[in-house]
């Protein structure tokens, strides 16, 4: 299921809600969270169920090797044997699954990996297992709140209810498919409280903003601007010429695209967790307003950023740097190996991961030499004294300005059809091919954008709109900016009541829409 | 805790070093955010340089979970003491 | 790669005092309107899509009302979502499942052409996409009453077969039953309230509009300054035009695992089945090639061919194609754009020809009308006989030289 889809908001969400709260009133906290666990499975199913028994055994084997490390003492030298053992699951299932990299990267003629060609790749895989493998982790550093998670694993009763939690903390339906990827010190903590399960109107309250907020992103803005996108990058993919001015609007209308839909459900994903009475970090922050490429891995899809850089950027890092640094290697080459190459790396996964294309590919580059070649510059003495010296204002104007070209440029290869299709497009933004036939009709999309940007640029973001109630967790701490007068506080009354409603209804005409007039269509 | 001291001293000097525009207090207390240079990049090359003055080893995961230098003195106590 | 090593963590949300029950009644008070607004919003939602899905208005299930189409009008923006009201409709024996270029065709007209046995219903809606075209033909390979299928056979073959048309509900037509609420709108609750009401019939009278549209578009595109544009584009690519795409006839799936396996079966059970290729202009190869495929020309001919090989010796099954004639496909004031004739009198002889048998392809006949039309968009001049003149660049050529084959 898709969290706009009606079946899930009409008929999934208040079943699952009502049976949440019940038997957690009835039955306690054991009950109610594997109440969350089998509706979270119900709402995979529709996946296919192929992936519905892959993701039960991604849960049995890391549940299973947690438990065993929690239990086995220290000095046992099969605890990191089975450790290993628990994330060489991970990985292999995650490349067999999600990547198939030597497959579509290199053509069907690869060999051994032609057989899962045919397999579907599971929904959500990527996250799960990275939820999974940092609990793992987590188990292995004895970080404190995984023995309070699992509680005694004495009898098969309380090994059942654990599994019960593990599966509810991992599998919980608003974070299975896009995350957030949360940490249990995260989750747990909460669970542990003594609020949770005592239903508070607030959650139900904010949630549902949320949703309403989120659910008119997603399908009243990020879809209408959808077709404009798709016809451009179609376009483009066959070496059409294109009109500049229809260029930049089908890679602008890109970018509106891809932060609303993320937006969007990234704002469902919080609501929906918060009508549970749980947070989740956030993973969205208003990322166009950041003044670099560095800032805006602080806003964008933060809880992948964070499991990367934690996984892999920084041991990768910290490897590079012991060895410049015991070898007192030049500092050229000493940057190399600590900032250089670990960046690439990190930024080629980050890319790979949305898929094993070669535009993802170029993406990542293009993210790793400007995240590191940033780094560098704002690391020079030129820029702290520019920095010194002049107007902030000033100069977050200008850093944002010369943020946005390349970031329009790299989302647009990341789009892309292909990489020749992508370097076409720029070759259209900027090139003179104004006698070009109208690849479509330009007063909805520019309105569409305008709005977009609008928005992006000028209205605070909904954890802001929320704040009083703390809707997320802080991953990272963002300054964010815009006029005052449009960043209201939100509280519960008629006039938000309204406003939801009226979201929510917008975004349902579009989910049934049908466009008046097909004339055109050709 | 004259241990602790004598390990947060160095630490100290270290910080002045890399962290060559900070002029506020290190304490026991200091976090990242309390020092603007202080970026993921700079904090792995602290904790290398912390490794190299001190003898002690830490693991990446735990360079990651020290909340602020208390966390990071203590653990570098536990290891040399 | 950032500073989250250190940096202050959440509170948790247990950390506060228990909540007092008069602070739990002042929550409940101020989050009321909200929680009403939701919930009166879900139950309306439900009930009305309980209501869409009992009536059944668009006739997808077994159960509900079985509307009719009352006046046999050409519902043309609306068909998509009648096709089932249509193909389970056993007063029709004919269905025209077309494009834009067939929206025109009443089933007055068609029966006209076709004789007064025939009971014409016009499936024809805009840009049809290989998915959503296989969804119409399934539909009507159910349908038992059937003796006749018109079909087109454009451009869009030669895309992947899961190309969908953006506003088809396929959601209606798919096996998935979970995302038939999406119907549930606002024009098929009021149809489905009509339907309570005892108005069981559809009727959707746009004729006028419909003509409106085609009229403005008609005189939007007989402009010299269009014409001087699509000339230009014709002599910049002339000698790209007709690039190899190195296709074959394996590679065209939506033609041998959608289209094939309908027509079979159609012509298995002794429906005729008259596939119609719509006449593009010679100007459609360059200007559509830049947004289609720059190999259009090819990838198009070989379509045709591999088509011919499949269906084309079945029996009752017909292929017609007329763009093969300079005097049609070549001049451009037969067209309202490159890719849709206007003129009246060679609309009637496209469908006359399902009687008449002229224009049928075969697999004898058709490397003579590969190499005609192959050879008649290389040397294509620019004509158009309503604005007067030739708008070719070289005016001295025979503008209209294509059958001569050099």
């Amino acid at each position: 299921m898709i969290f706009t889809d009606p079946l899930f908001l009409f008929a999934f969400l208040p079943i699952s809600l009502i049976a949440f709260y019940m038997i957690a009133y009835f039955f306690g906290k054991n009950y109610a969270l594997a109440v969350l666990f089998i509706s979270s499975v119900v709402f995979y199913i529709p996946y296919g169920i192929a992936s519905a028994i892959l993701l039960i055994l991604a849960l049995v084997v890391n549940f299973s090797v947690a438990a065993a490390i929690t239990i086995i003492g220290d000095d046992n030298k099969n605890r990191r044997k089975i450790y290993l053992a628990g994330q060489a699951y991970n990985i292999i299932s995650l490349c067999y699954f999600k990547y198939k990299i030597i497959t579509l990267l290199f053509g069907p003629s690869a060999g051994i990996m032609v057989d899962i060609a045919g397999i579907a790749i599971p929904a959500g895989i990527s996250f799960y297992t990275f939820q999974g493998a940092a609990f793992l982790a987590d188990a292995y550093a004895r970080e404190k709140n995984v023995a309070q998670f699992l509680g005694g694993l004495g009898s098969t009763k309380s090994i059942c209810s654990a599994f019960g939690r593990y599966g509810a903390f991992v599998s919980f339906f608003p974070q299975l498919i896009i995350g957030p990827i949360t940490y249990l010190s995260e989750f747990n903590p909460q669970i542990q409280s003594k609020r949770f399960l005592r239903l508070n109107p607030i959650d139900l309250a904010v949630g549902l903003s949320f949703i309403s907020i989120g659910m008119f992103k997603k399908v009243v803005i990020a879809d209408n601007l959808a077709p404009t996108v798709d016809i451009v990058f179609g376009a483009a993919h066959v070496g059409a010429e294109i009109h500049p001015l229809q260029a930049w609007i089908g890679a602008l209308a890109y970018m509106g695209q891809l932060y609303f839909d993320f937006s969007g459900y990234s704002d469902m994903a919080l609501g929906l967790a918060r009508m549970f009475g749980l947070r989740y970090p956030i993973n969205f922050f208003s990322p166009f307003k950041a003044n670099g490429i560095i800032d805006y891995y602080r806003r964008w899809h933060m809880t992948l950023t964070r499991v990367i850089a934690r996984f892999l950027y920084t041991p990768l890092s910290v490897a590079g740097t012991r060895y410049s640094m015991f070898n007192r290697l030049a500092p050229v080459p000493a940057h190399l190996l600590s900032l250089w190459l670990p960046m690439l790396i990190n930024f080629q996964i980050i890319g790979l991961w949305h898929g094993a294309l070669w535009t993802f590919c170029v993406f990542g580059l293009m993210h790793g030499f400007w995240y590191a070649l940033e780094t560098e510059v704002r690391a020079t003495k030129w820029y702290k004294a520019v920095k010194k010296t002049a107007s902030p204002i000033i100069l977050g104007f200008i850093e944002r300005a010369v943020f946005f070209l390349p970031l329009l440029l790299s989302l647009a290869m990341f789009r892309s059809e292909s990489v020749s299709g992508g370097f076409h497009l720029f070759s259209q933004m900027f090139g003179t091919a104004i006698d070009a036939r109208s690849l479509f009709n330009m007063r909805e999309p520019v309105v569409m954008l305008t709005v977009a940007f609008s928005i992006i640029y000028l209205c605070p973001n909904s954890v802001e709109i929320m704040r009083r109630y703390r809707p997320a967790i802080m991953t990272y701490e963002n300054k964010s900016y815009g006029p005052a007068f449009l960043r209201g506080l939100w509280r519960p009354g008629w006039v938000q009541a309204s406003y939801i409603s009226i979201l929510v209804i917008a975004s349902l005409y579009y989910v049934s829409r049908q466009p008046p007039f097909l004339y055109q269509g050709f | 805790m004259s241990e602790h001291q004598a390990i947060l001293d160095k630490v100290t000097e270290i910080i002045r070093d890399l962290f060559d525009e900070y002029d506020g207090p290190v304490t026991m207390e200091t976090t990242a955010n309390d020092v603007a240079q202080w970026d993921s990049l700079s904090h792995v090359r602290l904790m290398v340089m912390i490794e190299m003055e001190l003898g002690v080893h830490f693991g990446t995961s735990e360079m990651q979970s020290f909340k602020n230098l208390g966390d990071l003195v203590r653990a570098a106590a536990k290891q040399s003491g | 790669m950032t500073k989250p090593i250190l940096s202050a963590n959440f509170a948790p949300p247990g950390a506060r005092a228990p909540v007092k029950a008069s602070l739990s009644a002042i929550r409940w008070r101020s989050t009321r309107p909200m929680i009403l607004a939701a919930s009166l919003i879900t139950v309306i939602y439900l009930s009305l899509a309980a209501i869409v899905i009992a009536v059944d208005p668009h006739n997808i299930y077994s159960w509900g009302a079985e509307p009719r189409i009352e006046r046999g009008d050409t519902p043309r923006d609306l068909v998509i979502d009648w096709i089932d009201v249509a193909a389970k409709d056993p007063a029709y024996n004919t269905f025209l499942v077309g494009s834009s270029v067939t929206a025109m065709y009443t089933p007055e007209y068609m029966k006209g052409v076709l004789g007064p046995d025939a009971h014409v219903a016009n499936l024809s809606y805009g840009g049809p996409r290989p998915r959503d075209r296989d969804l119409v033909l399934d539909r009507l390979v159910a349908n038992p009453t059937i003796q006749h299928v018109i079909l087109t056979f454009d451009w869009t073959y030669i895309q992947d077969p899961e190309v969908t048309n953006r506003s088809f509900p396929a959601f209606l037509y798919d096996s998935d039953i979970t995302n038939d609420l999406r119907m549930v709108n606002f024009p098929t609750i009021r149809k489905a309230f009509d339907i309570l009401g005892g108005n069981l019939s559809y009727s959707n009278p746009d004729d006028a509009t419909y003509k409106t549209y085609v009229d403005k578009m008609y005189e939007g595109f007989q402009h010299p300054s269009e014409m001087t544009k699509i000339a230009r584009l014709v002599e910049r690519h002339r000698t790209e035009i007709g690039a190899s795409s190195g296709r074959d006839c394996a590679s065209f799936h939506a033609i041998n695992d959608q289209l094939v396996p309908d027509v079979r079966a159609l012509s298995d059970r002794g429906v005729k089945v008259d596939i119609m290729i719509p006449i593009a202009s010679y100007a459609f190869y360059y200007v559509r090639r830049n947004d289609i495929s720059p190999t259009l020309l090819d990838e198009q001919m070989i379509a045709r061919r591999c088509l011919v090989n499949a269906v084309g010796d079945l029996p009752h099954v017909n292929i017609f194609a007329f763009d093969d004639d300079p005097a049609v496909a070549g001049d451009l004031a037969n067209f309202r754009e490159v890719g849709h004739v206007y003129d009246p009198a060679i609309l009637r002889r496209f469908v006359t020809a399902t009687t008449t048998g002229t224009g049928r392809l075969t697999r004898d006949n058709f490397p003579t009308h590969e190499r005609a039309i192959r050879s008649a968009v290389e040397n294509y001049r620019l004509t158009n006989s309503y604005l007067g003149r030739a708008t070719a660049t070289e005016p001295s050529e025979n503008t209209r030289s294509n059958s001569s084959t050099s």
